[in-house]
């Protein structure tokens, strides 16, 4: 299956490639205009949008301020509900786990619902290395797992194909060629991934609230996928980051209506399941096995720094269709799991030991955007600055440059012999070459230097102010 | 023997993020985070609902679903309607009560019916399923179906053709007011919100209805 690029390409390795893809590009613009403007409508139908934005960040606040004895409930409410509990501090006690459990129920195959979580573990890979066969089923997250790809977008993750290379894929499982329209390919999918969900041994979701007075998992979906997950195979594994936490249905009522208008514009997405314990006497269907792997993987970190509201995401990718970065390079260019503005501030502090993740809070023009968009408000371009101001400069010299900078302008008389000695000097700037010298062409390419006025500003308050 | 049904470590697990926790307050960014005692108040929203019924069929309606208003007396007529949608084939049916009078209608129609019981497979291949529904959203043209109740989570879902029964007396203004009612002691294993029929745009952003869920949604709202 195909690989994170993260720490294969460098991050400008990483945009070049997104920029040259025009039919990502066009398509990128087409997806996040069309989900900003549903969006816009989708929050007119509220009252008072930004009181509700206030009282959702309150709410996921007080959640993460509570979280272990939330947790605490959650789980007993599981176990309670015949459910089985699993405390996963890292990516790897997670996988081990369901391994054994696909292992324990003999599986050889597993239908999935989309699970950032579980991509972030590296799930697929690993139980594909176990010899389980696992299939998407999320019609977007199917064609990218066809075509050995990453999502594009969260929500429409393979906008970057057209109708002609879905039907050459679909064409090949197929055996023969198939029509080029999307209602005959999704009839296609329909019929080949039905045959999948009634063949699995086991079923894997992600988890969008877990609700800790009831113990409920909530799951969103619009395909229904999510609900044949945790309907036809005999176990269903939810994995879970420990964050997605609601304290009670009241608050879900709150999480709901932000969640589907930020997405996708919708009131409520298709279909919303509360799914409380397995499978029940009075039921004929549904999983006989319930597994709930709960994920740390790095997020306790995270509180009690000035980075704990990164943790306050429902995973809603608003911030993605409004970010002037997300928007032209879209999500393969962030190398990782998560994308967009809140890719670029999870993805440093869930792998803290990598170098390239540290560089991706530069993948953003700190506008604002993002905070505007967001459902609970968490203010990401703060976030951004915070960890741009942790990274310790690159090499000697730059820092260096910086400190001889910083001494310059402390003093007032040295600020503006400074600026009298640039208005002097920046003709020079223009000669050619100039940029392309070390050190200067980091910043120089790609931009044209401004016209200078024949006079700096303060010569100029001087006789006019 | 009671199998072990927690595994990894509780007490380390939690004790780490209570050790972080304790370290400092947390919003050292943004503005101020508004401070809220109690639940949150329910959602409000920009439109009055005055009329539910009317809200759940315009809400409905503009998803694609059909919604038919009658008695008990026009159940026949709106089930031939749905046969009609749903072609020739067998048809799933829930445990649930109002299902006693349909199952003789399909048999005079010579209809096969399909009981949960016979497994997802003998689901799969009936053509219409009809469930009841506990609840209705008006606001969103939302049905709430109760696995427990149904018997099954499956016939609401795996036919490409889904029938509703819905009592206009079961509807409520909108997701809020039936989240809030609802007893988090005594929750069915299942519980779905299903608002419109099931969707996807992952091709070139062009929606397609019943992409895995059922692409055709009536509902027999029963006044």
């Amino acid at each position: 299956m195909a690989e994170f690029t993260l720490e294969r390409t460098p991050l400008r390795a990483r945009t070049r490639a997104a920029l040259a893809q025009p039919l990502l590009r066009q398509n990128l613009r087409r997806v996040t205009d069309r989900f900003m403007q549903v969006r816009a409508a989708a929050f007119a139908q509220l009252a008072d949008a930004e009181a509700l934005r206030a009282t959702a960040r309150a709410l996921r606040a007080r959640t993460l301020a509570r979280l272990p004895e939330l947790l605490e409930q959650f789980a007993d409410r599981l176990l309670a509900s015949g459910a089985h509990v699993h405390w996963a501090s890292d990516a790897a006690s997670a996988r081990r786990y369901i391994g054994q459990v696909a292992a324990r129920h003999g599986a050889r195959k597993v239908v999935k619902s989309k699970s950032m979580a579980s991509e972030e573990i590296g799930l697929n890979r690993y139980l594909e290395g176990l010899g389980v066969q696992v299939v998407e089923t999320d019609l977007g997250e199917w064609i990218i797992q066809l075509a050995d790809e990453m999502p594009s977008h969260i929500l429409a993750p393979a906008i970057h194909k057209d109708r002609r290379q879905i039907a050459a894929l679909f064409g090949q499982v197929a055996g023969s060629p198939l029509p080029e329209e999307p209602a005959r390919l999704t009839a296609f999918a329909r019929a080949r991934l039905r045959e999948e969900f009634l063949s699995a041994d086991m079923g894997i979701s992600g988890v969008n609230f877990g609700v800790a007075a009831s113990g409920s998992l909530v799951l969103v979906t619009n395909e229904g996928n999510g609900r044949l997950v945790t309907s036809l195979p005999r176990v269903h594994v939810a994995v879970m980051g420990m964050e997605r936490l609601v304290a009670d249905l009241a608050e879900l009522d709150v999480l709901l209506a932000l969640l589907a208008r930020s997405a996708t514009g919708q009131p409520l997405s298709c279909y919303t399941s509360i799914i409380t314990g397995p499978r029940r006497p009075e039921e004929a269907d549904g999983p006989e096995e319930l597994h709930v792997v709960i994920l740390d993987n790095g997020r306790s970190a995270l509180l009690g720094s000035e980075f704990q509201e990164a943790l306050h995401c429902i995973r809603c990718g608003a911030c993605l269709n409004v970010c002037p970065v997300y928007r032209q390079i879209g999500g393969h260019a962030y190398g990782w799991v998560y994308s967009g503005p809140i890719g670029a501030v999870l993805t440093p502090l869930l792998l803290p030991a990598s170098a390239a993740a540290q560089e991706l809070p530069s993948a953003s023009s700190l506008c604002g955007a993002c905070w505007q968009a967001c459902p609970v408000g968490i203010p990401l371009q703060d976030l951004l600055l915070a960890l741009r101001r942790r990274r310790p400069p690159e090499g000697a010299t730059e820092r260096l440059a910086w400190r001889a900078w910083a001494r310059l302008w402390a003093s007032p008389r040295l600020y503006r012999w400074s600026l009298r000695a640039l208005h002097a000097l920046a003709p020079l700037a223009r000669l050619p070459g100039v940029g392309r010298l070390p050190l200067v062409s980091r910043w120089a390419t790609g931009r044209a230097l401004p016209p200078l006025p024949s006079r700096g500003f303060r010569d100029w308050w001087r006789e006019n102010g | 023997m009671t199998p072990q049904r927690e595994s990894g470590d509780r007490a380390r697990f939690l004790g780490r993020l209570r050790e972080r926790l304790g370290r400092r307050p947390a919003h050292p960014h943004g503005r101020p985070v508004l401070r809220l005692e109690g639940e949150p108040p329910p959602v409000a929203y920009a439109t009055p609902m005055d009329d539910l019924t009317m809200a759940f069929c315009q809400a409905a309606a503009q998803l694609g679903a059909l919604v038919r208003r009658t008695g008990r007396d026009g159940l026949p007529e709106v089930l031939d309607e749905a046969l009609a949608l749903a072609g020739p084939g067998p048809v799933a049916l829930t445990e649930e009560p109002e299902m006693a009078g349909l199952e003789g209608l399909l048999k005079t129609r010579g209809r096969e019916v399909i009981r949960p019981s016979q497994g997802p497979r003998a689901v799969a291949g009936a053509c219409l399923g009809i469930t009841g529904a506990v609840a209705g959203l008006a606001r969103t043209g939302t049905l709430v179906v109760d696995s427990s109740r149904a018997g099954s989570r499956t016939v609401s879902l795996l036919p490409p053709v889904h029938l509703a029964l819905l009592p206009a007396t079961a509807l409520l203004p909108d997701h809020g007011a039936l989240l809030r009612s609802l007893d988090a002691a005594a929750l069915p294993a299942s519980l779905v919100l299903i608002t419109g029929p099931s969707r996807s745009s992952d091709i070139e952003l062009e929606l397609t209805l019943g992409v895995h869920g059922p692409g055709r949604l009536l509902v027999a709202l029963l006044v």
